[in-house]
C-alpha cells in the first residue's frame, strides 16, 4: 500500500511538472514581419545551411523538424532568388543558427516544478527559455560575411502563476515554438538586409 | 501487484520522457563547409561504410542512454550514418562526386555512449577510414573523438543532452577526419 502511495504521489508530481504548463512568447519581436525585410532588386541564389542548437549543441532532432519551415520563410522573404541545401551557382552562403539556451537553469526549473508539483499547482513557477539566432552570409565571390544576432524568449508558467510580463501566451509549447522560430527569424533577416554589406537596393 | 507496477512504469515515463528512436540526420555546419571549399581537396566519392569485427555486438545499430534506445536514421546502421554524414558535408562544401577515382570508405570501431552518471557522461566514436584512388589505398587511419559532458541525475535533462551529446559525436568524427594533414594530402588535387 505504501508503495502504491508512494508512486502515486511520483505520478502526481510528474503530471504537475508537465500537465500544467502554458507557454508565452515573449512580445519583443512581436511586430516582425516579413514587409520589415528589404528586397534586392537583383537577388542572387543562396546556399541555406540550418541548425537549432541546445547549449550551443546541434539538436539534430529540432533541426529535422524546423528546417523546412526555415526554408520557406526564408524563401518567401524574397532576399535570395533561390536556395537550397547544395551549393549554389553563385557561391553565396546563408548559415542559419538557433541556440536554445536556458536562462532559467535547468536544474532550478526542475526545482520550480517539482515544488509546484508537492503544492498540486497552489505554488506557480515560471521558467524563461532564450533562442539567440545568429545570421551568417557570406555574399558571392567573398571571403569575409556579415553576421546578425536575434534574441527572444519563450517563459513557460506551471501551476497557478500568472502571464508574464511582455509575454503572448500561446495554445501550446508547439505553436510558442513555431512563432518563436518567425519572429526570430524575420528580425535577422530584417537586420541583413539593412546591413550596407548585404549591397541591397530597395525595390521600387 | 500490477496496478502498482503500472503507476511505477508510468511515473517513470512522465519523469524521464521517452528518448527510444533515430537520431536526427546530420546537418553540414557553416566551418566545415568553408573549410573544405577553402581546401585543396580533389573531388571524392563516397564508398561502403560497414561495422568492424571488432565493434561491439549490437553497436552499429544502437546506443542506449538510461534505458532509451538510440537508432540511426540511416537504414538503422550507425556505419551508413557516417557515410551519409561524410556525403552531406562533402556536398554542401562542392566536393562530392560520386563518379570520382579518389573514394573514402571505412569501418565503425567504437560506438561507446555513458550517461548512466549523475554529474558526467561520456561518448566516444571511432572509425578506420580508408582513402583509394583509382582502386589503390593511399591512406588507411583509425580516427577516434571522445567527448565528456555535465550530465544530471535527472533523466528529463540528462537524455535529451546526451542524445544532442551523441548526435554532435558525428560532426566531431568528421571534422577530426578533415583536419588529419594526412587525409589532406592523401585527397589533394593532384
Amino acid at each position: 500500500m505504501q508503495a502504491l502511495r508512494v508512486c502515486a504521489a511520483v505520478t502526481c508530481v510528474a503530471l504537475s511538472i508537465s500537465g500544467c504548463a502554458t507557454s508565452y512568447v515573449d512580445g519583443g519581436l512581436a511586430t516582425a514581419n516579413l514587409t520589415d525585410v528589404r528586397k534586392p532588386v537583383r537577388a542572387t541564389d543562396v546556399q541555406l545551411l540550418f541548425q537549432f542548437q541546445t547549449k550551443g549543441v546541434n539538436n539534430a532532432q529540432a533541426t529535422d523538424a524546423l528546417k523546412n519551415e526555415v526554408g520557406e520563410l526564408i524563401a518567401s522573404s524574397g532576399l535570395f532568388a533561390a536556395l537550397g541545401p547544395d551549393p549554389a551557382l553563385s557561391g553565396a552562403i546563408l548559415s542559419v543558427t538557433i541556440n536554445n539556451i536556458p536562462i532559467t537553469d535547468q536544474g532550478d526549473a526542475y526545482a520550480k516544478g517539482f515544488a509546484t508539483g508537492l503544492t498540486l499547482g497552489l505554488v506557480g513557477s515560471t521558467v524563461t527559455d532564450g533562442y539567440v539566432c545568429t545570421m551568417e552570409y557570406l555574399p558571392p565571390g567573398a571571403t569575409g560575411g556579415i553576421a546578425t544576432t536575434s534574441r527572444h524568449a519563450i517563459h513557460t508558467t506551471i501551476g497557478a502563476k500568472g502571464a508574464p510580463p511582455n509575454g503572448i501566451k500561446a495554445k501550446n509549447v508547439d505553436e510558442a515554438v513555431h512563432t518563436m522560430t518567425r519572429q526570430i527569424l524575420l528580425d535577422g533577416l530584417k537586420q541583413l538586409s539593412a546591413d550596407p554589406a548585404f549591397s541591397v537596393q530597395e525595390a521600387t | 501487484m500490477k496496478a502498482k507496477y503500472t503507476l511505477v512504469l508510468f511515473a517513470a515515463s512522465v519523469l524521464t520522457g521517452c528518448a527510444s528512436g533515430p537520431i536526427g540526420t546530420h546537418q553540414p555546419n557553416m566551418t566545415t563547409v568553408q573549410s573544405l571549399r577553402q581546401s585543396d581537396m580533389a573531388p571524392t566519392s563516397v564508398g561502403e561504410f560497414v561495422p568492424a569485427a571488432t565493434l561491439k555486438a549490437g553497436r552499429d545499430q544502437r546506443v542506449s542512454v538510461r534505458g532509451s534506445a538510440l537508432k540511426s536514421p540511416s537504414e538503422n546502421s550507425f556505419s551508413t550514418y557516417i557515410k551519409d554524414a561524410l556525403i552531406k558535408d562533402l556536398r554542401a562544401a562542392g566536393k562530392y562526386d560520386a563518379a570520382a577515382s579518389t573514394a573514402i570508405s571505412g569501418q565503425l570501431a567504437q560506438n561507446e555512449l555513458n550517461a548512466a552518471g549523475i554529474s558526467r557522461a561520456d561518448a566516444l566514436l571511432a572509425a578506420r577510414f580508408v582513402v583509394t584512388r583509382n582502386g589503390s589505398s593511399i591512406y588507411d587511419k583509425l580516427i577516434s573523438v571522445a567527448h565528456e559532458w555535465e550530465s544530471s541525475f535527472i533523466g528529463a535533462i540528462a537524455i535529451p543532452e546526451a542524445v544532442n551529446q551523441y548526435g554532435q559525436m558525428y560532426t566531431r568524427l568528421l571534422e577530426a577526419l578533415f583536419a588529419d594533414e594526412e587525409f589532406k594530402k592523401a585527397v589533394a588535387t593532384n
